[in-house]
């Protein structure tokens, strides 16, 4: 039986032979010939790369006989190959700025291509800065701004009009939403109803906010409203939260987001706990003087702006100290200033009794957060 | 008499400079600012003090009374300090004379005693006693000149776990000068003794500190062509001590009925924290009062201080004027 199909090949073969052999282009040696779908093998025909080159993949048809293939390769070329697309590189890009498409990968790629993206009742995007690479890679560019999201079908049309589609190849989305700015940038955690807003790029109606601490639970905004693509007004309870600076997370509904890494500092109260302020008098007083120093100490629980305004007892204010923030004075923890009983009008302190207050800047408002009485005697 | 009046001028602001004590100086609780009234047209009072409180602006005032007055008043400074004063003042044959207290202070007050501290209470009071009288008294001219003067006795000191006390003399001498019904102006020089002259106070250590000086000027004015029962008021104090800087205040009475007023005014005062140590606050005041020849009358005046409400004070004043002497009746005020 096998030696009958060998008589018959090798009879159908003779037959090619004969009409092409007037060519000396066809050397057929032993290999494996594919067409249609039976693998023939002989040790004389020669002819798979130039079928496979043709990407002849209507094998079973049975239009083309050997015969004639090989002896009308032109018809081939021009008639058979349209533009095959398999793969687009990016898949994905956002609606407010181009994407440069660097690998269109396929097959069949000309000279001359058009590239478009499509989608159904919407209008198509056409490439710009077309590059035909090779037949199987084309770089361009789409201008995606105010395009509708979505998957969109990558189509690249042949100089002669044949086309090839990847149909749902490529995805148009939203823009991550950009978190530039929190005001104020920290809250106190005695406060339930803090507000602050968000400002930023491409933020959409339905966006979520929360801060987030590593080791803490998220506080999540008891209520955030996007006002425009660029604000977002928001409220948190701090109440009893733990002090340190948390992440600002913004999530717009289509679950993309953007973090701002130590965004908002939550602070404990500035407070100088009663009776903690004290006044004492340092060593000797100096010479030329009446007066010994006095050492003003106090505690406040978070860096701050800090005031300290001294009062004689007809209500004058004689004497100040400003602190900024983590300076002495202004720092977390205990300050120590140092007063030499000499007033801002250049006079001694009179004997008798002064009042001492303690401001700090709490959230952009100046607080007293302690006083106390003290004595000068000479 | 202008010559004269002149020289008297001169002579006063002569007295115009200090020797401080080497321990520094310090003031006096007058610097509170006399009454209800006083405080309300936010201590603009010089040209206008003309009851019973005047020796604790400007002694001269109480020349024109025609009737016995009392007056007490009583506030807490920063919410710690305590303030009560009382003044009486009375025509006489001989002048109007006058009696006030102002006690001040505080307890509960930690005083360093060597290496440590113990808790005292500290007082500061103040007695004055004045007179006043036109200067036509003296003189054959000066029915509209009024001159006065008052002797004051300074005592402070600690009580309680530190005991010290301090004592010390003073006088204020001013003048009122009455040019029409509706202009008057008027100076008081405060602590015109030099520390020589004994105006100081002195310690039972022996610190002695010198009290402050300050000259006081002030106009007061009824624009009867504007409003008939309006008076306009101003003042400047001028310190001896260069340090401490000039203020000044000025302050409005608009009494729409007889017996109720209301007032208002712009106080400055010294403030460490200011650029220019001075700084404005507002006061106003109300009045309601009864009675035609003998008067019962309330004062109040509320006078925020560094335009922070945390700092303001209210001050309440009784005030009470007796019916007019009999000898006195019908002389001119």
């Amino acid at each position: 039986m096998r030696f009958l199909k060998a008589i018959i090949v090798l009879v159908l073969f003779s037959q090619i032979v004969l009409a092409a052999s007037t060519s000396t282009n066809y050397k057929l040696a032993s290999d494996v010939v594919s067409l249609g779908t039976a693998n023939l093998t002989s040790a004389s025909y020669n002819v798979r790369s130039v079928i496979r080159q043709r990407q002849i993949t209507i094998a079973s048809s049975t239009s083309f006989s050997i015969g004639e293939g090989f002896l009308r390769t032109a018809y081939f070329g021009g008639v058979i190959f349209a533009p095959i697309v398999t793969a687009i590189t990016p898949g994905s890009g956002t609606n407010n700025t181009t994407v440069d498409i660097t690998n269109l990968a396929g097959a069949n790629f000309q000279d001359g291509a058009a590239i478009k993206l499509s989608k159904s009742g919407q209008t198509d995007i056409t490439a710009t800065k077309v590059v035909v690479v090779n037949s199987g890679k084309i770089t361009c560019t789409f201008d995606l701004t105010d395009a509708a999201v979505g998957l969109w079908t990558v189509t690249v049309v042949g100089s002669d009009g044949r086309s090839g589609s990847l149909p749902s190849a490529f995805t148009i989305g939203y823009p991550a939403p950009d978190v530039k700015a929190v005001a104020p940038e920290k809250g106190v955690n005695n406060e339930n109803n803090a507000a602050v807003i968000i400002s930023g790029e491409y933020f959409r109606s339905g966006a979520s906010v929360k801060l987030a601490l590593a080791g803490e639970n998220d506080i999540v905004a008891t209520q955030a409203l996007t006002t425009s693509s660029t604000k977002i007004t928001a409220r948190f309870n701090l109440l009893n939260k733990t002090a340190g600076s948390w992440n600002v997370v913004v999530t717009n509904d289509d679950e993309q987001s953007d973090t701002l890494v130590q965004g908002f500092k939550i602070s404990a109260p500035v407070l100088a706990s009663p009776g903690i302020v004290e006044v004492t008098h340092l060593a000797e007083a100096p010479t030329n003087s009446v007066l010994k120093p006095m050492a003003i100490k106090y505690n406040i629980t978070d860096d701050a702006d800090v005031i300290i305004n001294i009062y004689n007892m007809r209500g004058e204010k004689v004497w100040v100290y400003n602190a900024s923030a983590g300076s002495e004075g202004g720092k977390v923890g205990t300050n120590e200033i140092v007063w030499d009983g000499i007033t801002a009008f250049n006079s001694f302190a009179s004997e008798g009794v002064y009042i001492l207050h303690v401001m700090a800047k709490v959230d952009g408002q100046w607080k007293l957060i302690n006083k106390l009485k003290f004595a000068v005697v000479k | 008499m202008k010559k004269k009046i002149s020289v008297l001028i001169v002579l006063m602001l002569a007295l115009n400079t200090a020797v401080f004590a080497a321990s520094g100086s310090t003031d006096d609780a007058t610097v509170i600012g006399g009454g209800a009234r006083a405080l309300g047209m936010g201590r603009a009072y010089v040209a206008v003090a003309d009851e019973s409180d005047a020796p604790l602006i400007n002694p001269a005032g109480i020349a024109g009374l025609k009737a016995p007055q009392i007056m007490t008043m009583n506030t807490s400074i920063l919410n710690e300090i305590y303030y009560y004063e009382v003044s009486a003042a009375s025509p006489s044959k001989i002048g109007t004379l006058a009696i006030a207290y102002i006690t001040t202070g505080t307890d509960h007050v930690l005083v360093p005693v060597g290496t440590s501290y113990v808790y005292a209470d500290y007082y500061d009071s103040l007695f004055l006693v004045s007179y006043s009288s036109p200067l036509s008294r003296f003189v054959d001219y000066g029915h509209n000149v009024f001159i006065g003067t008052s002797l004051k006795f300074f005592n402070r000191g600690w009580t309680g776990g530190y005991n010290q006390s301090a004592f010390g003399l003073s006088a204020d001498l001013g003048m009122k000068l009455i040019i029409n019904p509706y202009l008057s102006l008027a100076f008081n020089r405060q602590n015109i003794l030099p520390v020589s002259m004994g105006g100081v106070i002195r310690w039972g250590t022996g610190i002695e500190e010198s009290l402050a000086s300050i000259t006081k000027v002030g106009i007061a004015i009824k624009p009867v062509q504007l409003q008939k029962k309006l008076m306009l008021s101003g003042d400047i104090d001028l310190p001896a001590e260069s340090s401490r800087p000039v203020t000044m205040h000025v302050g409005a009475e608009w009494q729409f009925f007889q017996n109720i007023a209301i007032r208002g005014g712009f106080d400055q005062s010294v403030d460490a924290s200011s650029g220019a140590r001075t700084s404005w606050s507002p006061a106003v005041g109300l009045s309601l009062g009864a009675g035609k020849s003998s008067v019962f009358r309330i004062d109040y005046a509320y006078h925020p201080y560094y335009n922070d409400a945390s700092l303001a004070s209210s001050y309440i004043s009784l005030f009470y004027q007796g019916e007019p002497f009999f000898a006195l009746k019908g002389e001119t005020r």
